[in-house]
């Protein structure tokens, strides 16, 4: 095949991989619909973690130290930090387990066999899955904001945030699942340690400033700190692009490498468990 | 690679070379640190699934694999999806190795893993049979207007239009088996490939599934068909050529003809002859004849002879050392008759019992296949 037919099957290449996004929106969407009872109960959970929340920060804010304010990373208030923490932690957190959920279920070895790539197999099984979370996280900031008048800034600046935090969990998830299709364990190192760590060291529930102060460095480390951070920034406080750029990019370049990194390790796991046989096995 | 069958069809789509698959050992302590201490000292145990298998599918053609549980048929079968690396060969298609290519082999290709459809589900379980497989179509790129007219012909084939809306986990084993066999009716690619793709329909549907692969898949549409099987009607009804494969070693490849032809059973002629003298001359008249007719047979006297003999008849079991394919059946058969009637023995009735295609079968599977190879 010559280099001009090749660009000329560029764009029928892209159609045909959207093509195949789209069938698995819908079919993603179809089943997850299918069941009603539980559509209900994740709206109905997403809302009362939104009371549950607001009624606890609003306790805290009002029995806090009035120093606290310095430490909310530019929210008004604790309640306006617990609930974007909480918020911007299921955002990202959609990401995690994407990739390993789907090597090592059992539709992945026929999905392999049709023509399409396997970032579009990834993506799609995973598609419908951030919308409907972003859905879950419309519903739960109404309540924030119509029961604890939380105000939700979504600016430029924060889509930014999201879309460089999502990158980060998915580089993450895909180093994961390199070990996952191998082992097939149920868990490995990286994210294991991101899970058990987050609620102390990724600042999601309180400021890290209340932490001991030897271990408050360690924070640094934590990945979802820096997502917190910013997300608080442009959300929280309503900065825009021009106020974070720096520590954006930063972050965003990161996430790209780490991505590379992970699609790397994957790729390394993926030819592992092919080498081995055990696609599709538990 | 085993002695050539005659070309029954155009150009290689599918060549096998020397491909051998050795599974590495389970590994065994924390994080595999057992294992690896047996591999450096030369303990560890690998799993031959391939080893050093060859052979070629025309275009056009439907290709048997034949073999017993673990022979390797699915794992050639995975080979050639890219799902399982080989540890020494290839395998191309069009050419193109199906590892490297497999992204540009896929569009042309279809497999319906039947025999381990559990293992790979393709289906959601809480959609209909028309929603999965709309998207079998969107996977496939096929236009949506086009699947639904092919949906609706599929099932019609298939006989299970009532089941259009039915959730896929409330299918029964046998119509969960017919949703897979409509993916290859519905996609109707140039290579389609069936991993045991009938284990668990009845008879009858079984038999309408082959007509299906015969005429509509392989005749209309041309598509070229890797079929796997354990099933030896299916082979036989099916496959223009067929490779046996045991223990992960081709045994032979050859047409389902000349696979019976290569039994060593023979043709068996049971013959009933009228006794009209003493018993013991009559038989020792009998084999004398029945010896002339066909030198070198094995001769039996059937075990119940003795409650026959009062009823003044006996029955002979002659096992030809001859081959199927005319020489019985024109040679031996017409001689056996004419040698016993210049006897004045009187043959009462006879019956010709050629090897089908199972005594060829388990003659090469049953040793370790190495003499078959030619």
């Amino acid at each position: 095949m010559n280099a001009k037919q090749t660009a000329g099957r560029q764009p029928m290449r892209v159609r045909a991989e959207l093509r195949v996004l789209q069938g698995f929106f819908v079919r993603e969407m179809s089943v997850f619909l299918s069941n009603r009872t539980e559509t209900f109960f994740q709206l109905a959970g997403m809302s009362c973690w939104a009371v549950m929340f607001g009624v606890m920060g609003t306790f805290v804010t009002r029995y806090s130290r009035p120093d606290i304010k310095a430490s909310l990373q530019g929210c008004p208030d604790y309640t306006s930090f617990l609930l974007i923490g909480f918020l911007i932690g299921q955002l990202v957190a959609t990401a995690r387990g994407n990739a390993t959920w789907l090597v090592r279920s059992k539709a992945f070895p026929n999905l392999y066999t049709a023509p399409c790539s396997l970032p579009t197999i990834i993506l799609g099984a995973n598609m419908w899955k951030y919308c409907w979370i972003f859905v879950q996280v419309l519903l739960f900031m109404a309540v924030a904001h119509f029961l604890f008048g939380v105000e939700f800034h979504l600016n430029a600046g924060f889509f930014a945030v999201l879309a460089a935090g999502i990158v980060l969990m998915t580089a993450l998830d895909l180093m994961g699942a390199g070990f996952r299709v191998i082992t097939k364990a149920e868990s490995d190192p990286i994210n294991w340690t991101i899970a058990i760590s987050g609620m102390v060291l990724s600042g999601t529930l309180f400021p890290i400033q209340a932490l001991p102060e030897w271990l408050q460095p360690v924070c640094f480390f934590h990945p979802q700190y820096y997502i917190n951070t910013l997300a608080r920034r442009t959300m929280g406080e309503g900065v825009g692009l021009e106020a974070v750029w720096r520590e954006l990019l930063g972050f965003t370049l990161t996430s790209l490498l780490l991505l590379f990194v992970g699609y790397w390790i994957f790729r390394i796991g993926f030819r592992r468990a092919r080498v081995e046989g055990s696609l599709g096995y538990e | 690679m085993p002695d050539a069958p005659q070309p029954v069809h155009g150009e290689p789509l599918l060549e096998v070379s020397h491909v051998t698959k050795r599974f590495p050992p389970i590994r065994k302590g924390l994080g595999g640190i057992r294992t690896l201490w047996e591999q450096m000292r030369g303990q560890a145990q690998t799993v031959s699934a391939l080893d050093d298998v060859s052979f070629e599918v025309r275009r056009g053609e439907i290709f048997g694999l034949l073999g017993p549980n673990g022979a390797g048929k699915t794992t050639l079968c995975k080979i050639l999806n890219a799902l399982v690396i080989p540890t020494s060969g290839h395998m191309t298609v069009r050419g193109l190795d199906t590892i490297k290519h497999h992204h540009a082999l896929a569009p042309d290709m279809v497999t319906v893993f039947g025999g381990e459809s559990d293992l790979f589900g393709f289906f959601a379980g809480r959609l209909g049979t028309q929603q999965n497989l709309e998207f079998i179509g969107d996977l496939w790129g096929l236009p949506r207007e086009v699947t639904r007219e092919r949906i609706t012909e599929a099932l019609k084939l298939l006989d299970f239009e009532d089941k259009r809306e039915e959730w896929y986990q409330k299918l029964s084993g046998g119509t969960k088996q017919k949703l897979f066999l409509a993916v290859p009716l519905i996609l109707r690619r140039g290579f389609t490939v069936l991993d045991e793709p009938t284990i668990r329909l009845d008879v009858p549907t079984r038999r309408s599934v082959h007509d299906l692969i015969r005429e509509f898949l392989n005749r209309q549409h041309g598509s070229t068909i890797l079929l796997t099987t354990h099933d030896m009607p299916e082979a036989e009804r099916l496959c223009d050529r067929i490779a046996v494969l045991n223990k992960g070693r081709l045994a032979l490849v050859d047409t389902p003809e000349g696979l019976r032809r290569r039994s060593r059973r023979g043709v068996v002629l049971t013959l009933r002859l009228q006794l009209t003298g003493r018993p013991g001359n009559d038989e020792a008249a009998a084999r004398a004849a029945l010896l002339a007719a066909s030198p070198g047979a094995d001769i039996a006297l059937d075990p119940e002879a003795d409650r026959q003999r009062q009823d003044e008849l006996t029955t002979f079991l002659l096992r030809t050392q001859a081959r199927v394919g005319g020489s019985s059946d024109q040679y031996v058969t017409p001689q056996v008759i004419a040698t016993l009637s210049e006897r004045s023995l009187r043959l009462m009735s006879l019956n010709v019992a050629e090897p089908t295609l199972e005594d060829a079968f388990v003659e090469i599977v049953g040793g370790d296949g190495k003499e078959d190879r030619a």
